[in-house]
């Protein structure tokens, strides 16, 4: 059940990640679609706004110098006529009058001349005709009391040698009407020389501009407006800042660089159409504003252009797209909510259906699920486990038992066998000439190692150690024959190589399953130490001599029993000193492995058996044991391990 | 349910603000009443009149404040300020006596004086000249030196100073007399024009240039130091009745200290005495008049009205060399301080 611990977070999880990944890439792709059309709408209605504004100020241009030229013209031309006249006060004066009553659009027009032209005793003169209704009024002023030479409207075109434009200026006289006057400089020729002789005027009612520009309506709050050369606000629907406040005042009221900056452009005679966003002077509001120069004064024609009107359209209808949006998007929110349960449902019961299986209940009922898609493979998936495991559990069940049995049929089987052997130490405590110490450590169950040892009579003791072929169960069974047989033929009379011949005979006898045994037997005569002993394959006992000296005995070559049953064996004898050991060992000694496959080795084995000489038989082998485990280290032991110490005391 | 939302809000923003308003409206009328206590009665009030040397405008605004707080009524003076007219000739008011105080600048001050008419400078409150030359950065006037034989722009009737200026430096400027615009200037007639700062400065960059394209030349940082403005009055009314030349001059100054310490409501009452006479103004210029007021009469220093015998000589001196008077007329015939022992207390 790997996969379990994984359907734990998908109840949270799946929905979580179905609504935040689905959800939103599909809020960013609106986002993205939503701000694609703003932008792009934006500069279309800002394009189309440019164009507009350039068609409606240059229009707003054009037919502002629609009107002043003609208007213009009239003083320049009658300039001229006076410059062929022969300036004399009578011809200048009669011209004048024919000038305003020729051009209606006239208010007023002076003549104004150079100290003591006419003579050195007029230092000033100057005549002046007005309408006043229908009818023209001329007036003279020849004293200092108007001191006209220090005028803007005399003195700049004589300064500049050209005709000039004055800035606006409400006329009391005319009734309190916005009024400018254009100024031509009059020049007479002597001797071939242009002399600047005096200045011809003309005034003209801006009323036709003030309300040219007060009829210009650009959406709710827009509006036009013009200012002079030096930046005076000369028409304004704002009727309190003509004439009072310059465009650079109202931007250091408004403490406004851009409405400076836009202001210096203008008086410089530059054009720019909706490029520069300020605040609206009415309104406060952000706006564009479009100006360009009336050329022939030098003034600059502007119109406002409230962007929030221009834009509220586009606003508008953006707002209900955006309204529209949001509202999709959580009609998706709640489709998403909806599919992402209706999957998650089925595998939420799953996982409860799930964690009730593991915790052994087999029975219980998984939700029905009839989506014909995934979920249901799922589910019949789940269904097939749970009878796969229902039907595993039963035959767990019955194996374990099984092996239960066999298991302590084992237990019983090693109390047997390890009961068969000899296992009270010291087994001869009434015997000081000898002592004796065995252990057999089988590595299942049961093992196929054995040892034995008893008194033949009391001067004999008789002692064996061998190992089966094989492991377990059937090396056991070998064993345990092989250690009654023992019993059986250890005959006073006989010697042990005819013991051996008597086993080899019957354990060759029906040996179908051809197992064999490595057998040593010796008789010690406890009386003079002499040893009989006869070897079947095994390994050569050590003898420990008192003297510390150890060696492997010399044994002949000899092959195990129960291969074939008319071998012969052959007994050889040894004497044993006062104090000489003997140890002996299966290969479960010397074969022991450790991590790094290297054997415990016999040369290993004397070496121990050297360094422990002096101990008696028990410590003998336990320090055996100990060298051995720390040789072996964590890994397993693989082979029975049988070890036998006598010592020989006489 | 949105609109009534936005309407309830404008209602209650409306109905806050006014209550707002009217609430600066009281604290500003208590400041009245302080000052207005002592008022004499109407009867008792010694009828004043008072004539500045030039249209409405901040740069009398202490006068104006005086007045329109209830100042002068304080110390008991009802002063009529007369209001200045182009083309009539303010010295024959002052020598009629048909005006009491007048304020003048040292130099017209020094030169009605030496023309005969006994009047006495009584408070001096300009102790630094406005006078300024500018040239525009382009013209590539950058020093003094530059303005040899270029075109000046100079008011008619004020060419004194800057005639001044050019001979002590030895330069030779054609001067080209104006009148009260700068459009000569403006519309490149002239390289150099003459300017006020606290005025035609602030008008020219009103106009378009900014002040990094100019260039200015102030006078008192070339040694000449003409002084301005002055309270003046004829001799025989300081004589006749010094308490009422105390009273006035002190009102004034109170005038304008307040007129300092309350510019935006100092600029409204200007507004509304320039708009009853129908002049044009405007409220930034007003406000940079008033600023640079302050600058050149520096309040915070301390008021001192005394006119040095220093400046008094340097004006009369330039006055005599360029023939526009005979005589220096003497220090303490001119400059008569006002008794300040004499002025109401409170």
């Amino acid at each position: 059940m790997p996969g379990l611990p994984k359907i734990f977070p998908v109840k949270k999880g799946l929905s979580f990640k179905f609504i935040l990944y689905i959800f939103s890439s599909i809020s960013l792709i609106f986002a993205v679609i939503f701000l694609y059309n703003y932008t792009i709408s934006k500069n279309i209605v800002e394009r189309n706004l440019r164009t507009n504004a350039k068609n409606l100020t240059e229009r707003g241009v054009a037919q502002i110098e629609k009107i002043l030229l003609p208007f213009q013209k009239i003083p320049d031309n009658y300039s001229r006529i006076i410059g062929n006249t022969d300036f004399s006060k009578e011809s200048m004066i009669r011209i004048l009058k024919q000038e305003l009553l020729s051009n209606p659009e006239i208010y007023g027009a002076a003549i104004a001349m150079e100290p003591y032209f006419f003579s050195d005793s007029e230092e000033y003169f100057m005549a002046y005709y007005s309408r006043a209704g229908d009818s023209i009024t001329l007036q003279y002023l020849l004293d200092g009391q108007y001191d006209y030479f220090t005028m803007d409207w005399y003195q700049i075109p004589r300064e500049l040698n050209r005709p000039d434009w004055s800035d606006p200026y409400f006329d009391e006289g005319a009734g309190d009407i916005i009024m400018a006057t254009y100024s031509v400089p009059l020049y007479r020729e002597t001797d071939g020389k242009k002399q600047f002789a005096g200045i011809l005027t003309a005034d003209i009612s801006l009323t036709w501009l003030e309300k040219f520009i007060d009829g210009i309506k650009v959406l709710e709050t827009g509006y036009g407006f013009v200012i002079t050369k030096t930046g005076t606000i000369a028409c304004h629907p704002k009727k309190d800042i003509m004439l009072n406040e310059t465009i650079f005042s109202v931007a250091e009221a408004q403490n406004s660089q851009q409405l400076r900056d836009i202001g210096k452009n203008m008086i410089r005679g530059e054009e720019s159409f909706a490029e520069m966003e300020y605040r609206n002077i009415s309104t406060n509001k952000l706006s564009w504003i479009a100006y360009a120069p009336i050329s022939l004064n030098g003034w600059s024609f502007g119109i406002v252009f409230p962007v929030d009107e221009f834009m509220a359209d586009i606003n508008n209808l953006f707002t209900n797209v955006l309204i529209l949006c949001i509202g999709g998007l959580i009609i998706i929110l709640i489709i998403i909510i909806l599919i992402s349960r209706s999957i998650t449902k089925p595998l939420r019961s799953l996982t409860q259906a799930s964690r009730k299986i593991a915790k052994g209940n087999f029975e219980v009922e998984l939700p029905e699920i009839n989506t014909r898609d995934e979920m249901e493979e799922l589910h019949d998936s789940f269904v097939y486990m749970q009878e796969k495991l229902a039907e595993y559990i039963v035959n767990l069940r019955e194996t374990t038992s099984a092996r239960e049995k066999i298991e302590s049929e084992l237990r019983i089987a090693r109390e047997i066998q390890l009961g068969m052997i000899p296992h009270l130490f010291p087994p001869f405590p009434n015997l000081s000439q000898i002592d004796l110490f065995a252990v057999l450590r089988p590595a299942k169950e049961v093992g196929g190692d054995l040892y034995d040892f008893f008194l033949l009579d009391e001067d004999r003791l008789c002692f064996a150690i061998g190992d089966v072929s094989g492991k377990g169960v059937p090396a056991s069974l070998f064993m345990a024959v092989t250690r009654t047989l023992l019993r059986s033929v250890a005959d006073k009379g006989l010697s042990t190589a005819n013991w051996v011949s008597s086993l080899n005979k019957s354990l060759s006898y029906n040996n179908e399953s051809s197992m064999f045994v490595t057998f040593f037997v010796g008789v010690l005569n406890i009386r003079n130490g002499r040893l009989a002993y006869t070897n079947a394959g095994h390994n050569p006992p050590v003898i420990i001599r008192e003297n510390g000296k150890v060696q492997m005995m010399k044994l002949a070559s000899s092959i195990p029993i129960g291969i074939f049953g008319d071998m012969t064996f052959t007994e050889s004898s040894i004497n044993l000193g006062k104090g000489d050991k003997l140890f002996l060992y299966t290969d479960g000694v010397t074969e022991a492995e450790n991590c790094s496959m290297v054997l415990y080795s016999e040369e290993r084995l004397l070496t121990t058996l050297e360094k422990n000489s002096g101990a008696i038989p028990e410590a003998l082998i336990h320090s055996v044991e100990e060298d051995l485990t720390n040789h072996v280290c964590t890994n397993p032991q693989s082979d029975d391990i049988t070890m036998m110490a006598i010592v020989y005391n006489e | 349910m949105n609109r009534l939302f936005l309407l309830t809000l404008s209602i209650l923003l409306a109905l806050l603000a006014g209550s707002c308003k009217r609430k600066s409206v009281e604290t500003e009328e208590r400041l009245i009443p302080e000052s207005s206590k002592t008022v004499l009665p109407e009867t008792d009030l010694r009828k004043v009149t008072f004539l500045p040397y030039w249209v409405t405008n901040a740069q009398f605004a202490g006068y104006y404040m005086a007045k329109e707080m209830g100042i002068y009524r304080k110390y008991g003076l009802e002063v009529e300020i007369i209001p200045y007219q182009p083309f009539t000739n303010s010295w024959d008011l002052i020598r009629n006596g048909e005006i009491d105080f007048a304020a003048l600048w040292l130099m017209n001050g020094v030169e009605l004086k030496a023309s005969g008419v006994d009047i006495v400078n009584i408070a001096q409150f300009s102790k630094r000249s406005s006078l300024m030359l500018v040239t525009k950065k382009s013209s590539g006037i950058e020093h003094l030196d530059d303005m040899n034989h270029k075109k000046a722009g100079i008011w008619e009737g004020y060419e004194l100073q800057p005639e001044a200026l050019f001979k002590k430096y030895n330069l030779e400027v054609e001067i080209i007399p104006i009148g009260s615009t700068n459009n000569l200037f403006l519309k490149d007639g002239v390289d150099i024009t003459n300017a006020s700062w606290f005025d035609e400065y602030h008008s020219i960059i009103n106009a378009g240039y900014d002040p990094e394209e100019l260039n200015t030349f102030f006078f008192a940082d070339y040694g000449m130091n003409f002084l301005e403005d002055g309270i003046y009055c004829l001799s025989e009314k300081l004589e006749q009745d010094p308490k009422l030349c105390a009273d006035f001059v002190t009102a004034s100054e109170e005038g304008w200290l307040y007129a300092y310490d309350h510019p935006e409501k100092t600029i409204d009452v200007v507004v509304s005495y320039a708009q009853e006479q129908n002049l044009p103004v405007n409220r930034v210029h007003q406000r940079w008049m008033l600023d640079r007021y302050k600058d050149l009469y520096s309040p915070e220093e301390g008021v001192s009205t005394t006119l040095s015998e220093e400046d008094y000589l340097f004006a009369g001196s330039v006055l005599k060399e360029s023939g526009q008077i005979n005589e220096i007329p003497p220090y303490e015939n001119f400059f008569q301080h006002y008794d300040t022992s004499l002025v109401t207390k409170f």
